[in-house]
């Protein structure tokens, strides 16, 4: 019996050709097919924060083809909706926190009709004073964003989180170099090309509300909104068809049309479909937290790090919504390297503007642009080479992170491998080709980084349900969304290689919660090693069965036996099979269950939650990003010449995705690095529209060279990590110190445009030089 | 209320519709402004007028001393004659406008008309000096471009005229053009500037500099100009490094600081470029 | 008030009704019911809603559906189906070029549209082709591979 696996195998995955040939049907196609469908549209405010004196819906109301208006007051359930908390009002009553809180809600017949009756309604409102800075919200007497929030009591404060370890005062007042800096990061939007819709029918005959939807879990989305309709979970089905981009966002963001078409549709009776336009989607959804540290990195001048104390305030906006991100950012506070003491602590604050949610990263790709940037400036402070530095720095087996948990070589430890590859690949010990034009300084950066596997949580595992049928095929209902990730192709590859069935008899139910138990969201980089271990462990129970009933059959004993490409064959001698169709037949005969649910959690986390000490990630993903640039200093205009990216990811299930995924998040990493940036004047979005919102190009981009390292996780399914995530979290500071090494200028805050590098040239005093001008003039001094 | 919508294949048709509707139509082409209002519903016009099926206008052809650019020419037109491809600062400007699919139907005649600011075919244009020939049911004129624009998306077209054709001289081939925006694509620039210089044994016969992004429309950059003109050319644009031009006026924004900084730079480069280009 | 419209749908004449001011994305979509024209933006930004005009790929979402009276508009579903793969469809699905998939009619369309103009097309000219159409996905890495190989594949 050869020994084909589909494991590591780039299987072409089953949505791709339905794609290319515009037939997959994304929410906005299916509601095409549905010709009574209602259209529901929502009032927002013109303020950011305001009072709502008075609504008059009457005008409205009388509009031909409108077919219900709803206000605060007309609710079938809580008013109240959210993923993390139900703090996010359905319907704006007496206040507005932000301008995509909706004041009201129209369904009807079309559009037009829709938004003429939106353009009807009269509010007056008292104009509130937009509390928009963080730090002024937190002195005591500033009011309260959330009179009464489900969880913050009496403060502006949503989460906060402490890390500390060792004696940082001690530690940072014997080393030799202490640097201290002020970082800011921009909010950035998830710019996903499909704009959040859904589509909610509500059943006649069981009372059961369909909602055909977009998000990560439609267990999540359905927890997150049954309170809002006041239904039970049970008579709240969400199904999420293959989903357009989301990156984080519509892990709730999509709940705001989800929300609006499930309280109209249960008004109504009927069908209705809500989606946001671009702008909408720009102004009202989630997006990634701004953030403002000041770090402290203490070291000895032989370059080893003594100490990291950091202060951190993330800006939350109006609702909780995902909001772990003081926590992210001080458990990975210091870094991928060796920090004996630290005290990192992190809070996040109400304010009236929109809200952050989770976007890529969660808080580490904040963390890794403010611990990488620091790393360069010590090297330079020490004269020494970014990669000399890192590598005297870098966690090594059996070495702890600032939390206290062990990095042990068994989770995968690619680390130096990823740093390595990336030096090599772009040639880190040559010196960088310069420019013949006098205009031009080159440079080379480069950033390491990790990433836990999954959401850290006591409550993070996953579940699936798997059904053999009578003809060997495997049918798996597992709750993973397909963003885009390539979710179902890597769970089929994984369900295949378990159950011992060639890959095309498995067919995956994704992401509908009628049909799939709870397996936590498709984030936190974790489907592949959460689900995918939940269902090897499913088709272990199965193949168990199967063989126990082969064993009867064959007249061996089951331990013996083993199953690949749908045949049971004994293992010392491979002319001893039967079809798995024979084993299955006998068992059914015998009333032996042919389905299961299959469970997988990772092991438990030890935590000290007044130190922040604990074990929170069963597995880091690490990763290298080495990039070369071309800067003008006429003009500020800089170039991405090369970008090397190196990531341990254990093992890759299907590689051509899992480069996808590389390749995919870099450049969302780059975006953020050299041109993203969500913009709010008087906490009104400016940036609402993809002429104002840039993100790359085609042509922003050189050609992404990505390195696969494969470091085997043994608690992952085949070896494999994450991978969704950590992409995204090399490149800005790569890039930040590729402009120091460039232009000898630091920068402290993103994103790093042309308009802000040219600013600093012109207010750098000394000639712009790079490296090896820089070198030059040293020698002579010496 | 409805729109009439008008597809004329001749000039003399659209110009006998427009005669009759006057301001109450637009005049639309490639549409890839004026159509973003009419589908949001800012804009329901009582009569549109598409020209893009006028054959004739959609020609790029020599006239005396100067290259017809048609009134219904798409930038992708432009970019594929060798009439217009003889001025590389043109090409410069007009492939770097929107995106591909942008440029396809996109026209130079529509940039000039709707007067934007930061127009980067109608700055380029007016750096060449081009004349606009706008013509009616009951006669035809010829309008310099530097004096086509009164303000942001206001022109001296009338209502009852229809812009036929930008006239390039041909004396303009040696220029170019520059442009600084944040991203190398579909990016609306922060700083143009266009030239054409006519040089004569080094010396600067003629120069005309265009401003584009640092006023309500594009403008002429005369003070430039006249330090240019009657100068050996490399003198000239030496004598212009750092001069931040008195014509440039950027409205206060964020991103004013930039094009204060970045000016001097580009308006010399581009200067150099087209010098260059002149042999010089 | 409508007016009749009449022009060439993937190849067959179509005849509808449409307010003056209706743009060709909502007529293709909501009229005819193919999905795989892609609305991301309408502001003409993003390339989702790319289609083939008289074989050029243009936006739909900034041309007036009266303005294509006599034209050819293919869309993605002119293209192949699931019997009849076309070649720059197949070099998509073969490279991996494919994750959310909303950007990919647009995509091929454009690469279509640039194929049929240059048959062999260096790096830089797929990436200016490709430069008006947002991925949010791929970082264009995998798409530009996927044009390189359906040129190979198409014009050997």
């Amino acid at each position: 019996m050869k020994r084909d696996t589909v494991i590591g195998s780039s299987l072409i995955r089953p949505d791709a050709l339905a794609k290319v040939q515009g037939r997959a049907p994304y929410v906005a196609d299916i509601k095409l097919e549905k010709r009574d469908c209602l259209i529901g549209r929502a009032l927002f405010p013109p303020y950011a924060h305001a009072k709502i004196l008075s609504i008059n819906t009457s005008r409205a109301e009388a509009l031909s083809g409108v077919e219900v208006v709803m206000t605060a007051k007309d609710l079938p359930g809580l008013n109240g909706y959210g993923a993390a908390a139900l703090d996010k009002p359905v319907l704006a009553d007496k206040i507005v926190r932000y301008q995509g809180d909706p004041v009201a809600f129209v369904a009807a017949c079309d559009k037009k009709t829709a938004d003429k009756a939106v353009a009807l309604i009269e509010v007056k409102y008292e104009p509130l004073f937009p509390q928009t800075d963080p730090k002024e919200n937190l002195k005591p007497e500033t009011p309260l964003i959330h009179e009464d929030h489900p969880m913050s009591k009496g403060t502006n404060i949503s989460s906060s989180w402490r890390v500390e370890r060792g004696n940082v005062i001690a530690a940072l007042s014997r080393s030799d170099i202490v640097l201290e800096n002020d970082f800011e990061t921009q909010i950035v939007d998830h710019a996903y090309l499909e704009t959040d819709s859904c589509i909610a029918e509500p059943d006649p005959v069981t009372g059961i509300l369909h909602l055909i939807t977009q998000g990560h879990s439609a267990q999540l989305n359905c927890r997150s909104l049954a309170a809002a309709f006041g239904l039970p979970h049970s008579k709240v089905h969400v199904t999420i068809p293959i989903v357009g981009g989301s990156f984080g966002g519509k892990e709730d963001s999509n709940l705001e049309v989800s929300v609006m078409a499930g309280v109209l549709a249960l008004k109504t009776g009927k069908s209705v479909f809500c989606e946001y336009t671009r702008e909408e989607s720009f102004r009202n959804t989630g997006k990634r937290h701004a953030t403002h540290s000041h770090r402290k990195l203490g070291a000895t001048k032989e370059g080893i790090l003594t100490a990291v104390a950091a202060d951190i305030t993330v800006n939350k906006g109006a609702y909780r919504s995902i909001d772990p991100i003081p926590q992210r950012m001080t458990m990975y506070g210091g870094g991928v390297y060796r920090v004996p003491n630290a005290l990192v602590e992190a809070r996040s604050v109400f304010t009236n503007q929109v809200y952050g949610c989770a976007c890529r990263g969660l808080g580490v790709p904040q963390a890794m642009f403010i611990i990488e940037s620091q790393m360069d400036d010590l090297a330079r402070r020490l004269n020494m080479d970014p990669v000399e530095l890192r590598l005297k720095n870098i966690l090594r087996d059996g070495d702890t992170m600032i939390t206290g948990q062990a990095i042990k070589k068994s989770q995968g430890l690619g680390l130096e491998k990823c740093i390595q590859a990336v030096c090599e690949r772009i040639g880190w010990d040559k010196p960088l080709e310069q420019s013949d034009d006098p205009s031009i300084r080159r440079g080379r950066g480069i950033a390491t980084i990790m990433y836990g596997t999954g959401t850290g949580y006591p409550t993070d595992g996953a579940h699936c349900f798997l059904n053999l049928q009578m003809d060997g095929s495997l049918m798996v209902g597992i709750a993973t969304a397909e963003l885009g990730q390539g979710g179902i192709i890597a769970m089929t590859q994984i369900a295949s290689e378990a159950m011992g069935i060639p890959y095309n008899m498995v067919s995956v139910n994704y992401s509908d919660n009628h049909s799939s138990p709870e397996a936590g969201a498709t984030v936190a980089s974790r489907s592949t090693v959460f689900h995918g271990n939940a269902i090897i462990n499913g088709c272990n129970i199965l193949k168990d069965r199967m063989l126990c009933c082969a064993g009867q059959i064959l007249g061996e004993d089951p331990r013996d036996l083993d199953i690949r490409e749908g045949i049971v064959y004994t293992r010392q001698n491979k002319e001893r099979s039967i079809p798995l169709t024979e084993a299955i037949k006998f068992a059914f005969s015998s009333q032996v269950p042919l389905t299961t649910t299959g469970s997988w959690y990772p092991p438990l986390n030890h935590l000290d939650p007044i130190m922040g000490q604990d074990t929170r990630m069963h597995t880091y993903t690490y990763g290298a990003q080495a990039v070369e640039i071309s800067v003008d200093i006429g003009t500020g205009i800089y170039t991405l010449d090369r970008c090397v990216s190196a990531f341990d990811v254990g093992k890759a299930i299907n590689p051509m995705c899992v480069e996808g995924q590389i390749e995919g998040g870099v450049t969302q990493g780059i975006g953020y690095a050299m041109m993203e940036k969500f913009e709010l004047r008087n906490a009104m979005a400016v940036t609402d529209t993809y002429h104002t919102y840039l993100i790359p190009t085609s042509m922003d981009l050189p050609k992404l060279e990505t390195i696969l390292v494969e470091e085997p996780n043994e608690l992952g399914p085949f070896g494999a990590k994450g991978i969704g995530e950590p992409p995204v979290t090399a490149a800005a500071p790569a890039i930040r110190n590729a402009l120091f090494d460039a232009i000898d200028i630091p920068f402290y805050s993103l994103p790093i445009t042309p308009i802000d590098v040219l600013d600093a040239i012109k207010k750098k005093k000394s000639p712009v030089v790079n490296r090896q001008e820089r070198a030059a003039t040293k020698n002579l001094e010496k | 209320m409805a729109t009439v919508f008008f597809l004329p294949n001749t000039v003399e048709e659209a110009c006998s519709i427009l005669e009759e509707w006057g301001d109450d139509a637009i005049i639309t082409n490639g549409g890839t402004d004026i159509v973003i209002d009419i589908s949001k519903g800012n804009l329901i016009p009582h009569a549109n007028v598409c020209i893009w099926n006028i054959n004739e206008l959609h020609q790029i052809k020599m006239d005396g001393d100067y290259v017809r650019v048609g009134g219904a020419a798409t930038y992708k037109e432009m970019m594929n004659s060798s009439l217009t491809k003889e001025f590389p600062g043109l090409i410069e400007a007009v492939s770097q406008i929107g995106s591909p699919g942008i440029r396809q139907v996109a026209t130079l005649a529509g940039n000039i008309c709707t007067a934007a600011p930061a127009a980067d075919g109608c700055t380029m244009a007016m750096g060449l000096d081009a004349q606009i020939v706008l013509k009616s049911a009951t006669g035809e004129r010829i309008v310099p471009l530097s004096h086509m624009m009164i303000g942001r998306g206001k022109t001296k077209r009338r209502g009852n005229e229809l812009l036929t054709a930008i006239l390039i001289p041909t004396s303009k081939k040696n220029c170019a053009y520059g442009r600084l925006a944040r991203r190398r694509a579909s990016d609306i620039a922060k700083v143009m500037v266009g030239a054409s210089l006519e040089i004569e044994d080094g010396i600067c016969t003629r120069a005309v500099v265009s401003l584009g992004a640092l006023g309500p429309v594009p403008c002429r950059a005369y003070s430039i100009e006249q330090k240019l003109e009657g100068k050996p050319i490399r003198t000239g644009i030496e004598q212009l490094r750092g001069v931040f031009p008195e014509e440039a006026k950027p409205r206060i924004s964020q991103f004013k600081r930039y094009k204060e900084q970045a000016l001097p730079t580009l308006l010399v480069r581009t200067l150099e470029l087209a010098a260059q280009r002149g042999g010089a | 008030m409508a007016r009749p419209v009449q022009f060439f749908l993937n190849d067959r004449l179509e005849t509808v009704e449409v307010d003056e001011n209706e743009i060709l994305i909502d007529t293709i979509r909501e009229r005819f019911r193919l999905c795989g024209t892609k609305e991301g933006c309408r502001t003409g930004d993003c390339g989702t809603c790319t289609v083939l005009l008289d074989g050029r790929a243009v936006r739909s979402c900034l041309i007036l559906t009266c303005a294509v009276e006599g034209k050819h508009i293919t869309t993605i579903e002119g293209l192949g189906n699931a019997t009849n793969v076309h070649p720059i469809q197949q070099a998509f699905v073969d490279v991996g070029a494919v994750q959310c998939g909303f950007c990919i009619p647009g995509m091929v369309l454009t690469a279509k549209s640039l194929l049929d103009e240059n048959h062999h097309p260096t790096e830089h000219e797929i990436r200016i082709a490709l430069s008006g159409n947002l991925c949010r996905c791929t970082g264009y890495e995998k798409i530009i591979q996927a044009v390189q190989l359906a040129s190979q594949r198409m014009y050997p």
